[in-house]
């Protein structure tokens, strides 16, 4: 547990952070600490440089933007955010999904910013952000820009965050009574990182009956968070059924290529994204119906 | 792990030889390749930086080539140490007529094993990891190859 | 058996003295103060002046060749003494005596890789630096070039004659081989109704001390002293072979143990380590540290003894266990550092508690190239009976009998005991079936039942499993002579000093090195108790220093045994004491010595009331002695050496009395496991534990809940596992999953007292538990899955390998009545 030297700097704004990225050689942005440091200390990272943000007063927030959506600060700690009451009334999913990370000691620390930039595919909040279709704005250099969930995640531990850039904040929409939701993190043992996670989103018309929207994330299935593309069109519009959900299981499947470790096949986490998924629909159903008064 | 894939180019079995045989070519396919040192006519040594995105150390690589036949096939074998593990690369590059006269097809497998911190540590990912890196290393290839032809024997 | 029968929880104590009964008293341990504080003092704690740091360079790969090490650039990096690779360290150090008989004692193994590496993780170099950062930048500088060979990785492979073999200087990879054969096996299953054949494997898993191994040097030229610290739980075991390795003279190295943070067998197998961190500081003339890192710990420190059985049962109809037969190859890793003991260590419980009288078991050793293996948690007996409980269940389930009722048929009864086994082996107590029943109540078997058939309709499914175990304590060392009649162990001893000072104060120091268990309050405990003092008056000496400890060469807190081989030579050391005390005090009070009474730190006569302080007791003996009459022993300090009486077995025929005592324990478990996933949920877990007469039943309760606990994980998370390559893919605390409160259920804990006849005070020794939750868990996961006809050979269950032997099969329905 002994990381390579490092030089570390510590930033109180975003524009120095900004400025100290675009100085030095081989910088690299230091949040909660709690996915950076472990790899450190094994020596399977070694950044140059450590851009300390955690000291940035102003990225640690969760606030409502209009009725419609909220805006979560990227410094805000999962702790945080499995507290907020404003996100557990507009958008209760996310609470869920940072609730099962890790331990207490590290949902203190981590950061859904960090977590995020990290896309480690087995992350809890990415495959819930990319449900939500969470927009992520990012400050370099060149200024501002918000790109949206689907492009957000690029490869194996790659986003569109640059090197010189920072992820400023994330906004998630406010999921409006006809919504019901899941997130189903499956391991071993509680607090690991899933074998497979799965994030569902439902929405209902109004009798309760069927499928207006549903979108599906999934974590540690690819090199990527990704949606259950196939699965979410093919359940759009459908009655809801045994039938129909078990099949939208099966088709969640398509297009994915889980790695492989000693927690589980390749094939093992293919079985159980069906299992999630199917069980997933089945609670995000029965709790849109609740919401909306069918139960 | 084993990938493989293949690639035409629009040069001439000699011409695609004598560029993929140059040490200096694999080096320059390889990530960050740095210090090349050509050993004997069938070996060399360099180090590269191996891995993806922030999971990336500096490895040492010893290449020797394994068997040969000019102009149609190559068995190259890279040894690589760093960061307390290892990475063994058996790559196979088979050279054959193309679609037309002075076209050439390169079909390529590459045998991956990595052993020690990076093999326990990082076992989930290490497919992909691994999969993406020999990938890199042949699409820099590819285009070494291209720009090398482009240029004129 | 009376005893036995005490209400659980009540405490049976040897003739308490009246208003001073400590022994048998759940005082708080005194140490826990200290170490919960943060004023424990381990090694890492132990600061010398210029103290040089160590970093290993490991092996990537299973098996390879050394072709070169090429130090030169990490020999050149700031801050780097010196690197040393496997060769220079040969020629400074002789390699470390084999246990083995030919040809495996040919084995050369040293504290680094010698010409191969035979493991993922082995130290091949070492850098020496000012402090550890710098070390492990230059280690990683270090060049190693090797011409890779295939590995080896199961010992049934390893044992055929084409596999690649490990150590050529023996031409095998056979380590020990042997047969065990006891009673008419060949005539047992000639009678049998029913002859079950099974494979099982017994995985490879450890243990998680908080604190990992660790070795601090430093070698005094001017005396040409060593002073070693370490954290070795054997280490006066251990000297022999490390001043052998080290061409030193035992008087020229003191040995210290600080506090130890937790062991469970896996700190005795660190004497490479010990060996060199030693001739570094010899080499160097300065002290030299290691501590261990977890991943380090993980690939290259211990594991447990990893076994297969393949095994045939001759039963008959009724149930009863006639004879068993088979072959167990222990896969022992890639060098023999305390193997091939486990090849006789099992044999201490080798028909476990049951009394069919014929077995027959072909046992082999093999290298193979993985992690040494070594004493773990209950080693080598939890593998064999991991195996009895498993044939129990079956011969239930093959003959459509209740698996507690096969159980009870088989089971030594409590009015044979003290029952001697076909191989000389003797029980000493206890009514298992009693333990059986009890915790079928404590579950209330039948409602669990009517859950379990409601919950099936509903396609939900809750198992039982009960499993019983026996705790073997105080071995017989002389076992090892059955595979090696060479070597010069037999016995087993324990040694404590108790002395009083010249103002009255007692003091106690023993052999046994305290790894968390609470060793100093339970020698406080004995001693106030002889004494007739408060134990938070009796100083115990903390940790281990061989310049003022005592100890004998089996001195060491390993096998349970502390409490019986400590507790007799506390128990031998203060009732001494207590003589002398009253022969003095006796004196001076003008009364004859048995009229003396100790008792609330004075000497008081009983015909009298007259009474003397123990300070002045102390004080005249000491500092006034002119007092006392010239012919009167004012020596108060007491060493005494507790030798159990043993025999040295027959390495003919492998009979003996292998061990001092035994306690017992039956677990129950109960379980939901998710037949779509393979998750294993454990709903509650039940233990009732007989250790005999208890000294501090807290702690008693503490190893009875840390044992279960450690065998849970050990079922559902732990396991030290390899890729067919020779990756160890357990590698780091991310895989090696430890199980932590929110995955295991209060464990629920009662006591049965059947005092031991063998060992003193009634004791039995308690800590390892018998891996008893490893059957249990098994069988309760078999239990909940029985609809689906699926069992599992296996210690080890992941949610994965229950889900693929679920693949396909439905349900069958209960048809109805
Ligand atoms: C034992 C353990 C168990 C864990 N279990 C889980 C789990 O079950 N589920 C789960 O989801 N996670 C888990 N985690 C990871 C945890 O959630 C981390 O907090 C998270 O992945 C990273 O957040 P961080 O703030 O700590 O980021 P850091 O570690 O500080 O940084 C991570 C990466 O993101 C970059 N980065 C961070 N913030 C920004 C920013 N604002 N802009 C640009 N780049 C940035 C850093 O440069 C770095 O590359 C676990 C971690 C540990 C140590």
């Amino acid at each position: 547990m002994y990381p390579r030297p490092f030089e570390y700097r510590a930033v109180t704004t975003v524009d120095e952070a900004l400025r100290v990225l675009h100085e030095v050689e081989d910088g690299k942005v230091l949040a909660g600490g709690q996915s950076l440091l472990p790899l450190m200390k094994l020596r399977l990272a070694s950044p140059g440089v450590l851009v300390d943000i955690s000291g940035i007063p102003d990225l640690s927030y969760i606030r409502p933007q209009g009725e419609n959506a909220v805006e979560i600060g990227s410094l805000t700690t999962h702790d945080t955010v499995a507290h907020s009451a404003l996100l557990q009334e507009r958008c209760p999913i996310l609470p869920a999904a940072a609730r099962g990370i890790a331990d207490q000691q590290i949902r203190n620390r981590g950061t859904i910013g960090g977590s995020s930039c990290h896309a480690d595919p087995a992350s809890d909040l990415p495959p819930t952000l990319l449900a939500l279709d969470a927009e992520f704005s990012i400050v370099g250099p060149k200024g501002s820009r918000t790109v949206p969930a689907k492009e957000f995640f690029v490869d194996l531990f790659e986003t569109q965050v640059q090197r010189d850039e920072i992820l400023h904040h994330i906004q998630v929409p406010t999921l409006g009574p006809q919504w019901g939701w899941s997130y189903t993190k499956f391991n071993r043992r509680e607090g690991d990182y899933p074998i497979v996670g799965v994030a569902i989103l439902v929405r209902l018309d109004s009798h309760g009956r069927r499928l207006e929207e549903v979108r599906i994330g999934l974590a540690a299935v690819n090199p990527t968070p990704c949606r259950a593309r196939a699965a979410e069109r093919f359940l759009q519009g459908q009655e809801i059924s045994p039938a129909i959900l078990k099949e939208a299981a099966h088709r969640s499947t398509e297009g994915l290529h889980p790695g492989s470790d000693m927690h589980g096949s390749s094939q093992y986490r293919r079985d159980m994204v069906q299992v999630f998924v199917r069980r997933g629909l089945e609670e995000a159903v029965t709790r849109a119906r609740l919401a909306g008064g069918n139960p | 792990m084993e990938f493989q894939g293949n690639v035409e180019f629009a040069a001439p079995r000699e011409v695609v030889w004598k560029i993929i045989r140059d040490p200096t070519t694999v080096a320059k396919a390889m990530p960050d390749f740095r210090d090349l040192v050509v050993t004997s006519p069938t070996s060399f040594t360099g180090s590269a930086k191996v891995g993806v995105s922030v999971i990336r150390g500096s490895f040492r690589f010893q290449f020797q080539i394994e068997e040969e036949n000019p102009g149609s096939f190559l068995r190259l074998s890279a040894r690589g140490r760093g960061i307390g593990s290892s990475v063994d690369i058996q790559t196979r590059v088979t050279l054959a007529d193309g679609g037309s006269p002075t076209a050439t097809r390169m079909e390529w497998k590459a045998e991956a094993q990595v052993g020690g911190a990076l093999a326990g540590i990082a076992q989930r990912l290490l497919d992909q990891a691994a999969d993406r890196t020999v990938r890199d290393i042949f699409t820099n290839l590819s285009r070494l190859v291209r720009e090398g032809t482009a240029a004129g024997p | 058996m009376s005893a036995a029968r005490t209400s659980p929880r009540s405490v049976a104590v040897p003739a308490p003295a009246e208003g001073t009964g400590w022994v048998g008293k759940s005082i708080p341990t005194k140490e826990s103060v200290r170490f919960t504080t943060g004023h424990g003092s381990y090694l890492d704690d132990v600061k010398l002046e210029g103290t040089a740091h160590i970093a290993l360079v490991h092996s990537p790969y299973a098996h390879a060749r050394i072709r070169s090490i090429d130090v030169k650039e990490a020999s050149a990096m700031p801050g780097v003494l010196a690197v040393y690779t496997g060769e220079d360290i040969r020629k400074l150090v002789d390699p470390f005596m084999q246990l083995a008989p030919p040809p495996a004692d040919k084995v050369l193994d040293y504290p680094l890789a010698v010409e191969k590496v035979r493991f993922v993780g082995e130290p091949v170099a070492v850098v020496v630096a000012r402090d550890r950062y710098l070390a492990a930048d230059a280690a990683e500088m270090v060049q190693v070039d090797y011409d890779v060979l295939p590995p080896v990785m199961d010992a049934e492979s390893a044992a055929s004659p084409s596999a690649p073999i490990l150590h050529e200087a023996i031409g095998t990879n056979r380590v020990w081989d042997g047969v065990y054969e006891y009673g008419d096996v060949d005539g047992a299953f000639a009678q049998a109704d029913l002859v079950i054949q099974e494979k099982f494997h017994y995985h490879r898993f450890n243990s998680a001390p908080l604190e990992l191994n660790a070795a601090l040097a430093s070698f005094d030229r001017r005396t040409g002293e060593l002073t070693l610290y370490t954290n070795n739980v054997m280490p006066m075991f251990c000297m022999p072979l490390v001043a052998s390795s080290l061409r030193l003279p035992s008087d020229r190295i003191r040995v210290i143990v600080p506090d130890v943070g937790g062991s469970f067998g896996n700190k005795i197998n660190s004497f490479p380590y010990m060996v060199l961190v030693s001739v570094l500081s010899m080499q160097l003339g300065r002290p030299v540290k290691w501590t261990e890192l977890r991943s380090e710990f993980l690939a290259a420190g211990t594991h447990g003894n990893e076994r297969t059985f393949q095994i045939e049962a001759a039963v008959r109809k009724d149930g009863t266990l006639l004879g068993l037969r088979g072959e167990a190859f222990d896969d022992t890793g890639a060098y023999a550092r305390y193997e091939p003991a486990g090849a006789v260590i099992w044999a201490q419980v080798a028909f476990s508690m049951y009394r069919h009288k014929n077995l027959r078991l072909h046992f082999h050793s093999v290298f193979t190239n993985k992690c040494p293996v070594g004493p773990n948690r209950g080693y080598s007996r939890a593998q064999h009976l991991f195996l009895y409980e498993r044939i129990m269940d079956r011969i239930a389930d093959r003959l459509g009998l209740d698996r507690g009722e096969v159980r009870e048929r088989n089971f030594v009864r409590a009015d044979e005991m003290p029952y001697q086994a076909p191989n000389g082996t003797v029980l000493d107590g206890g009514d298992y079936a009693r333990a059986l029943h009890r915790v079928q109540e404590m579950l209330d078997l039948p409602s669990l039942r009517a859950q379990q058939k409601a919950l099936r309709a509903r396609g939900r499914y809750l198992g039982v499993g009960i499993a019983a175990a026996l705790d073997s304590a105080g071995n017989n060392f002389a076992q090892v002579r059955v595979i090696n009649p060479h070597l010069p162990f037999s016995g087993n001893s324990e040694s404590a000093r108790v002395w009083m000072d010249m103002m009255g104060r007692v003091h106690v120091a023993m052999g046994p090195t305290n790894q968390g268990q609470g060793h100093e309050t339970m020698a406080s405990q004995i001693v106030a108790h002889e004494l007739g003092l408060n134990p938070e008056d009796v100083h115990a000496l903390p940790g281990f220093d061989s310049h003022s400890h005592p100890y004998t060469g089996h001195s060491g807190a390993y096998a349970s045994r502390t409490a019986v081989m400590g507790g007799g030579a506390l128990l031998g050391a203060a009732r001494e004491l207590r003589r002398r005390i009253q022969v003095i005090a006796a004196h001076l009070l003008k009364t004859a010595p048995e009229d003396i009474l100790l008792e609330k730190g004075e000497a008081r006569s009983r015909r009298t009331g007259n009474a003397l302080p123990l300070s002045v007791i102390g004080g005249v003996a000491l500092g006034n002695s002119l007092e006392l009459p010239l012919d009167m022993d004012t020596n108060l300090s007491v060493t005494y050496v507790y030798r159990p009486p043993f025999r040295i077995p027959s390495h003919v025929d492998k009979k003996g009395n292998f061990t001092l005592t035994y306690s017992y324990q039956v677990h129950g478990a109960v379980v939901e496991v998710d037949p779509e996933t393979g998750k294993v949920h454990l709903r509650r877990y039940v233990a009732v534990d007989d250790c005999g007469n208890m000294i501090n039943p807290a702690i008693v309760e503490g190893q009875v809940i840390g044992a279960a606990v450690h065998g849970i994980e050990a079922a559902l998370l732990c396991e030290a596992k390899y890729g067919a390559d020779g990756q160890l893919l357990a590698s780091s605390f991310t895989d090696y999953l430890c199980a932590t409160s929110l995955d295991v259920p209060p464990v629920e804990v009662e006591h049965f007292i059947t005092p031991s006849t063998a060992g003193p005070m009634g004791v039995r020794g308690v800590g390892e538990g018998g891996g008893t939750a490893l059957p249990a868990l098994a069988a309760a996961v078999e239990d909940a899955l029985s609809p689906f006809g699926v069992t599992f050979q296996d210690s080890h269950l992941t949610p994965e390998r229950i889900q693929s032997a679920m693949r396909g099969r439905a349900p069958t329905v209960p048809s109805p009545p």
